[in-house]
């Protein structure tokens, strides 16, 4: 499996991933986050996104790095949940971006790397009030993944 | 870029492993993002195949 990504570190207990983008506005510290949490007696993982202020190790939500790289984001978003899914076997992770236009990112993550991840990792989209079998150009209101 | 970051090789994982890294659990950010998640899953379940396998 060849999927081009911007390296990765890992936090020492695995939930969190950092990385850095690169483009034309320079480096942005990039950190995936796996959210340990519970609903209804089943345990999961929330992944987040988002910056890191470099001065103050601070999270910045709101901030757009613009750096054109976005294909390599999420490559690298993706290959961090297949890495997760590795140390955390029976893992399930709930994906979900902060707004639409987020979870659409999300949506084109999972549908550009498809090819390369579907024997790694089942997907789940809720779709219209229910969960289905994700299905590749369909558009998603969240996902659910897990190992296979 | 991420060479900058003391590292050190983690078993069984492609990424390198930070040892020195700050722990995001309580920032907001992340908190606030699995309080929500928390709320849709409550709300709209999990798929049924899910948790027939677990």
């Amino acid at each position: 499996m060849a999927i081009t990504h911007y390296p990765f570190v890992s936090s020492k207990n695995s939930l969190e991933f950092e990385f850095y983008s690169k483009g034309r506005n320079g480096k942005v510290k990039k950190l995936v986050r796996f959210s340990p949490q519970n609903a209804n007696g089943t345990t999961y993982f929330s992944l987040g996104l988002a910056d890191v202020d470099e001065e103050t190790g601070n999270i910045n939500d709101l901030s757009i790095s613009d750096n054109q790289d976005t294909e390599l984001i999420l490559a690298t978003v993706a290959l961090t949940v297949l890495d997760f899914l590795q140390q955390f076997q029976d893992a399930l992770i709930f994906v979900k971006g902060n707004t639409p236009s987020r979870t659409r990112l999300y949506q084109i993550g999972i549908s550009s790397n498809w090819d390369k991840i579907k024997s790694h990792v089942l997907i789940y989209g809720h779709f219209e009030g229910q969960w289905e079998v994700y299905q590749k150009n369909k558009s998603y209101e969240a996902f659910l993944a897990k190992r296979k | 870029m991420a060479t900058q970051i003391k590292t050190k090789k983690a078993a069984k994982s492609k990424a390198l492993s930070n040892t020195k890294g700050k722990d995001y659990g309580n920032a907001p950010f992340f908190v606030k993002k699995a309080k929500e998640s928390k709320a849709f899953l409550e709300k709209n379940g999990f798929p049924e195949a899910i948790l027939k396998k677990r």
